[in-house]
């Protein structure tokens, strides 16, 4: 053969390259079935440990309070009756007072006719409507809609740019 | 019931305490097994008695004698246990929206034992208060009342006037209901 012309070529450097990884290589397979499944158990049985004693507590936590109240009641059952009669009073004494001179009017009466006929001697607490018959609306919806209110009733710290036209019907 | 003037109220006098529980919420939850263990006697009086009469105007006197015993119970804790029953308070105060004791039971435990070296109260167990306890008390049940209806209505009836049936002043209820279909 004859020898053509001569080039200049770039070959591997004397001893060969270094050896390298040029295999296939698959990722790591850490979800795999036999982590997920016992995983998702576990987490499972942690679950119901913990729904099992966190009812406990909470209803230990309810029936305490409950307890509490209980000890409470009669203090505040004393004092309320005693704020009870002094508010029907108050409103007896209104109403004799308002309607002093509508002829036919009786106190506690439609015009002599009594509201019940058959209780005789015993006590009954007057309706809703007429407790709050001399109190402004606002005591009544207090009264009435007790529960939508939080136990925190202190003012908060927006209050103060509340205009007063509208803060009075929020509370 | 739509007091009329006959029907008897209390005086002014008998609906006044000389001091009244003026507490607020956390320190009367704070304060409240040990008064009420302290005062079980007034307090097993007024509700049974409050129970039987259905009647508020005669408990005031059983109704005075638990908030006078209360507030001597105060009173004594407040110069033995003021401090523990503050941070107590304040506690349950801060601890959880529904006033929760069950988040501040360190404070408890220096209360419970404030209280059992000064004012020699035990805090009763969790239930105490839910039982059931038995009173055997001074005072008899009052007598049941039975009324004669048939009496009272031939009373009635008879005080009516002959024509009452045809009248249309004589019955002044329901006419909206049955005038439809009677006359």
């Amino acid at each position: 053969m004859s020898k053509g012309p001569q080039y200049q070529q770039e070959m591997p450097p004397p001893g060969g390259y270094r050896k390298f990884n040029w295999e296939r290589t698959y990722p790591k397979v850490l979800w795999r079935p036999g982590v997920i499944i016992p995983g998702l158990v576990g987490c499972a049985v942690f679950g119901v440990y913990q729904a099992y004693y966190q009812k406990k507590h909470r209803q230990t936590q309810k029936f305490e309070d409950r307890d509490i109240l209980n000890a409470m009641e009669p203090f505040i059952s004393a004092e309320r009756d005693r704020e009870w009669l002094r508010l029907l009073k108050k409103n007896r004494e209104i109403e004799n007072e308002l309607m002093k001179d509508v002829p036919g009017w009786k106190t506690g009466t439609w015009f002599g006719e009594p509201v019940y006929y058959t209780l005789g001697e015993k006590w009954w607490d007057p309706a809703q409507l007429e407790i709050f018959a001399h109190s402004p609306r606002k005591s009544q919806m207090d009264e009435m809609l007790f529960h939508h209110h939080s136990e925190y009733s202190a003012p908060k710290f927006y209050d103060k740019w509340i205009p007063e036209v509208l803060g009075r019907y929020i509370w | 019931m739509a007091l009329t003037n006959d029907i008897k109220l209390p005086s002014d006098e008998e609906l006044t305490v000389p001091q009244e529980i003026t507490l607020s919420t956390p320190w009367f939850k704070a304060v409240a097994p040990y008064m009420a263990r302290k005062c079980e006697d007034e307090i097993k009086e007024f509700m049974l008695r409050r129970r039987e009469e259905e009647d508020p105007r005669k408990t005031l006197k059983e109704g005075r004698e638990v908030t006078a015993c209360g507030v001597k119970f105060l009173q004594a804790l407040k110069k033995s246990c003021n401090k523990e029953v503050d941070t107590y308070a304040s506690c349950i105060d801060c601890g959880s929206s529904k006033l929760y004791i069950s988040k501040c039971r360190p404070e408890q435990r220096y209360l419970d034992h404030c209280v059992e070296e000064n004012l020699k109260i035990e805090r009763p167990p969790l239930g105490y208060f839910s039982k059931i306890h038995v009173h055997e008390s001074s005072h008899p049940p009052p007598a049941p009342i039975f009324r004669d209806y048939k009496k009272e209505a031939a009373e009635v009836l008879h005080s009516l006037p002959e024509d009452h049936r045809m009248r249309k002043d004589y019955r002044r209820f329901n006419d909206w209901r049955i005038s439809a279909f009677e006359n």
